[in-house]
């Protein structure tokens, strides 16, 4: 069939188009710019030009790039993983702090106290990110304005970490007693350091740790059901964004020589750098990290601004948020593409058929489960009992899925179905009874440790991560399969490319199956509601588990799509062995592809049996049919 | 057209960003009469109700009601004037309860005309009596179907001239889509004007006395629901196997999935 061809929905003007493959990708243009910077900017030095700017310019953009730092560790917490910080020059005094003592007590290379500062910056994120776990939003807020407060009222005060008010002398130690005192010396240093903060943020995005820390900024039930262990990613978020802050202000430390509990780490620190990743845009690394240096650059060099520095912050934000809620790179990314061209659209052939969207046909790379005991029950349902508030929304309920078939679930609305399939992936507890997957009790498991054991679900209202892209949604699908490690993700080490490259390909082949080319790069909320129904489903289409539960998938379909819906599942089961529990109001579409049928009532069983003895059954026409069979 | 169109759409483009979803579409509702909008995930008859109830930006093109000129009203303007919507997801309001979530509906109301609130209250629930039972409940505690009923009857509350409903029957079990059907065939008789958007071809088929087919943003068919064959059927929206035989019990015609290869290979 040549589905893939034609594209089969409303589609941009310039979207027909042969697709190239496009040579500046937005990780290649990434790297490109980065390089570009950083190899550029050091020859602005005083050695490669002498006299090119004084000493005190040096200083200006010494402290612009650290805050270039700090600003993309805000914006990896704030940005991609949607955890709010105002507290952020706690942060970044610990690793100054941390150098301080390395470089100044200890007699130790900066090397080495810059090094200390990530480690010292992490371990304080660690903790800061505790309270996350439990806490979202303005709570969250208050914590971290609370721990930056204390941060400068308490610890940094004390003797024995400071020297009291005192402060610390930051030196800038390279060996022994040999300092570099020369700020564009210094300079080339923060750069490579920027370069390196930069490199591992791109990694960040382009792996699969972006991908969940924005699957979890957005919806945490979608990205846990996507596999995603929800407390893990959050405290890494805040442990690499606490790196990366603790050497911002390392490098903020030895700029400046000196760091007290007072100086430069206070509140409105934390304050204009929650309003300089909003303002340029939350998550977009290149405005971030520009809006950060001209922050700093701008008042230090015209030094009568630098008092309204924060009433023209403010006010940006407050610009920003009423009128571009998405940040300034957003308005300039819109500006970028064409404007709708009203003619050329409308004049495309209006005589060929629609195409048909075609599900992707379940992954080849995944091999057959036809060799487990195919009459053995995968899913075990026994006695199940879920309350809320003294109403058993679901009562005493047992089911057995065997291996390899397609078993319905139906029932009239409010009979406990989705509720049951939130206890059986781990969303609700259970108050009774026990759930197994082959032979397993799983019932204590967390939600992301029963998708790794091969447990996947959609959702009534469709669970994907909206505001990522249509590609983004396929990559996230397959988070379970990374073989990597999150260091081998930072670094990007070979494995790690390898696997994303595979990912990637998988994700373009079901994309192309849909006709869905020239959507790949939308957000999925742009698409119409049934289209999102068909990326959901085709994203366990794509990594095929071994047991899937579907939540009304065919509600919101065209009649078209449906039955493509219905030969997939039949592929799933015969062809690869998979096992789908279905809850569905499409009567012929359960008639068709069932194997068995379990109807509930209130949230008790009222009738199991092969699919026409259910529509024969007189209780289940009453309370489910109706004239409808 | 002899009479003249209650609501009347030309030419009407709209889309997102960069994206053009609907390419002029003309579009006529005649008084009293009910017209479903059939077509492909993605079709833009979703896009094409909210540009009508204002909540979408009209890019051009013309939207008239009852002869007035209501293109560039907001979307609370054109409730005054008459058009109520009943969005995809039905979207009570959870936490208020359901004699709350009328008291909303009945809003534009409210400010023409306070007596008739109490009267149309009345109505609402003679027509939807499952509601009346419920009127101190949350709405989110309602089941499915009666969150259905209660979206319809916050916009039939403000005695709209015409109501546009997205898909009312998706995700409802099929007896309560019966009912619903039922209930808004009901109401159809009492001579309301609906625009109706359906997946479930047998439902909308059933309401409507005309249909428009949509694809890719652009109307490719349009004409009395009689006179739809499974052919049609097959060749814009793909119904085949699993719905033929339950379509045929209502329309003539010969299975559609032969039809629709044909189609395709030609």
């Amino acid at each position: 069939m040549t589905v893939a061809e034609e594209t089969g929905v409303v589609v941009a003007p310039r979207a027909e188009r042969p697709r190239r493959t496009r040579f500046w990708t937005e990780r290649r243009s990434n790297v490109a710019i980065a390089v570009l910077l950083f190899v550029a900017l050091p020859l602005l030095t005083e050695h490669a030009m002498p006299k090119l700017l004084e000493q005190h310019h040096y200083f200006n953009l010494d402290v612009g790039v650290a805050m270039a730092v700090a600003a993309i560790s805000l914006n990896l917490l704030l940005g991609y993983t949607g955890q709010i910080s105002l507290g952020h020059a706690g942060l970044l005094a610990a690793g100054a702090f941390a150098s301080g003592i390395m470089t100044s007590r200890w007699h130790a290379s900066m090397v080495f106290g810059l090094l200390f500062a990530m480690v010292v910056g992490a371990a304080v994120a660690f903790v800061l990110g505790l309270p996350a776990l439990r806490l979202s939003g303005l709570y969250l807020g208050i914590v971290t304005v609370i721990f930056g407060l204390a941060m400068q009222s308490s610890l940094l005060r004390s003797s024995f970490l400071s020297g009291g008010s005192a402060g610390v002398p930051m030196f800038r130690r390279v060996w022994g007693s040999t300092m570099t005192t020369d700020n564009a010396v210094f300079l080339v240093v923060s750069l490579l350091l920027l370069l390196g903060v930069w490199l591992v943020d791109v990694n960040v995005v382009g792996t699969r740790l972006g991908r969940a820390f924005r699957a979890i900024r957005e919806n945490e039930a979608v990205a846990q059901a996507f596999g995603i262990p929800v407390t893990r990613y959050k405290l890494l978020a805040f442990t690499i964004s606490g790196a990366m802050a603790g050497l911002a202000g390392a490098m903020y430390g030895h700029t400046i020589g000196y760091v007290n509990n007072e100086k430069p780490f206070d509140s409105t620190m934390s304050l204009m750098l929650v309003i300089i990743v909003m303002v340029a845009g939350a998550g977009r690394r290149l405005a971030v990290v520009f809006a950060a240096l001209l922050f700093w650059l701008f008042p230090s060099f015209i030094e009568s601004l630098h008092q309204w520095s924060y009433v023209v912050g403010g006010f940006l934000l407050m610009a920003t948020v009423r009128t571009h809620p998405d940040g300034i790179a957003d308005l300039l990314h819109h500006r970028r593409k064409p404007p709708p061209a009203p003619d050329a659209a409308d004049s495309d052939g209006d005589d060929e058929l629609p195409a048909l969207p075609q599900l992707p046909a379940p992954a080849r790379p995944i091999e057959p489960l036809l060799s487990a005991a195919a009459d053995a029950p995968l899913l075990e349902v026994s006695d199940v009992t879920v309350s809320f508030g003294g109403l058993n929304a679901v009562d005493h309920v047992s089911l057995a899925v065997p291996t390899g078939s397609v078993v319905g679930l139906i029932g009239p609305n409010g009979a406990g179905k989705s509720t049951l399939f939130n206890a059986i992936s781990g969303l609700v507890p259970i108050g009774q009874g026990r759930i197994s997957l082959r032979g397993k009790e799983i019932q204590g498991l967390r939600c992301d440790q029963r998708a790794s054991l091969g447990i996947a679900r959609s959702f009534q209202h469709v669970g994907l991560a909206r505001d990522l892209s249509v590609r983004e949604n396929f990559l996230l699908a397959q988070h379970q399969l990374a073989p990597y490690s999150d260091v081998e993700a930072l670094l990007m080490l070979p494995r790690a490319a390898r696997a994303e490259a595979e990912f990637r390909a998988r994700a373009d082949e079901a994309i192309a199956a849909l006709g869905f080319e020239a959507m790949a790069d939308m957000p999925v909320r742009n698409l119409s509601g049934g289209q999102q129904r068909i990326v959901e489903i085709a994203c366990l289409l794509v990594t095929a588990p071994e047991l899937v539960l579907l939540d009304e998938p065919s509600a919101g379909m065209a009649p078209a799509a449906a039955e493509n819906l219905a030969t997939r599942l039949r592929d799933l089961r015969d062809a690869l062995g998979r096992t789908v529990l279905l809850i569905e109001h499409n009567v012929p579409l359960v008639l068709d592809t069932c194997d068995y049928v379990y109807v509930l009532d209130a949230g008790k069983l009222i009738a199991e049996g092969a699919p026409a003895e259910i529509a024969a059954n007189r209780a289940v026409i009453d309370a489910y049919f109706g004239a409808a069979v | 057209m002899t009479t003249p169109a209650l609501l009347s759409v030309t030419g009407l483009r709209a889309g997102f960003g960069a994206q053009t979803i609907l390419h002029g579409v003309d579009l006529d509702v005649p008084e009293g009469k009910v017209v479903g909008i059939f077509g492909l995930n993605g079709a833009g008859k979703s896009v094409l109700l909210k540009v009508l109830a204002g909540v979408v930006p009209t890019w051009s093109g013309s939207v008239w009601l009852d002869g007035a000129d209501i293109t560039g009203l907001s979307p609370e303007k054109r409730v005054q004037r008459g058009m109520a919507h009943v969005p995809q997801g039905r979207q009570v309001f959870g936490s208020m309860s359901v004699e709350q979530n009328l008291r909303v509906g009945a809003w534009a109301l409210r400010r023409r005309d306070k007596s008739r609130y109490d009267e149309r209250l009345a109505q609402v629930y003679d027509t939807f009596p499952r509601l009346a039972e419920r009127r101190r409940q949350p709405a989110v505690t309602l089941s499915g179907g009666e969150q259905a009923m209660l979206a319809v009857g916050r916009a039939l509350i403000s005695d709209p001239k015409i109501v546009l409903i997205d898909e009312p029957s998706a995700g409802l079990a099929p007896a309560v889509v019966e009912d619903l059907l039922s209930v808004l065939l009901a109401v159809r008789s009492f001579g309301l004007t609906m625009l109706l958007v359906e997946q479930n071809i047998r439902f909308g088929l059933r309401l409507s006395d005309s249909a428009c087919l949509l694809q890719r943003g652009r109307v490719v068919y349009s004409g009395e629901t009689s006179s739809l064959d499974q052919e049609k059927l097959g060749t814009y929206l793909g119904v085949g196997r699993l719905l033929a035989d339950d379509l045929s019990k209502g329309l003539g015609g010969k299975p559609v999935a032969k039809k629709r290869a044909r189609a395709r290979a030609g």
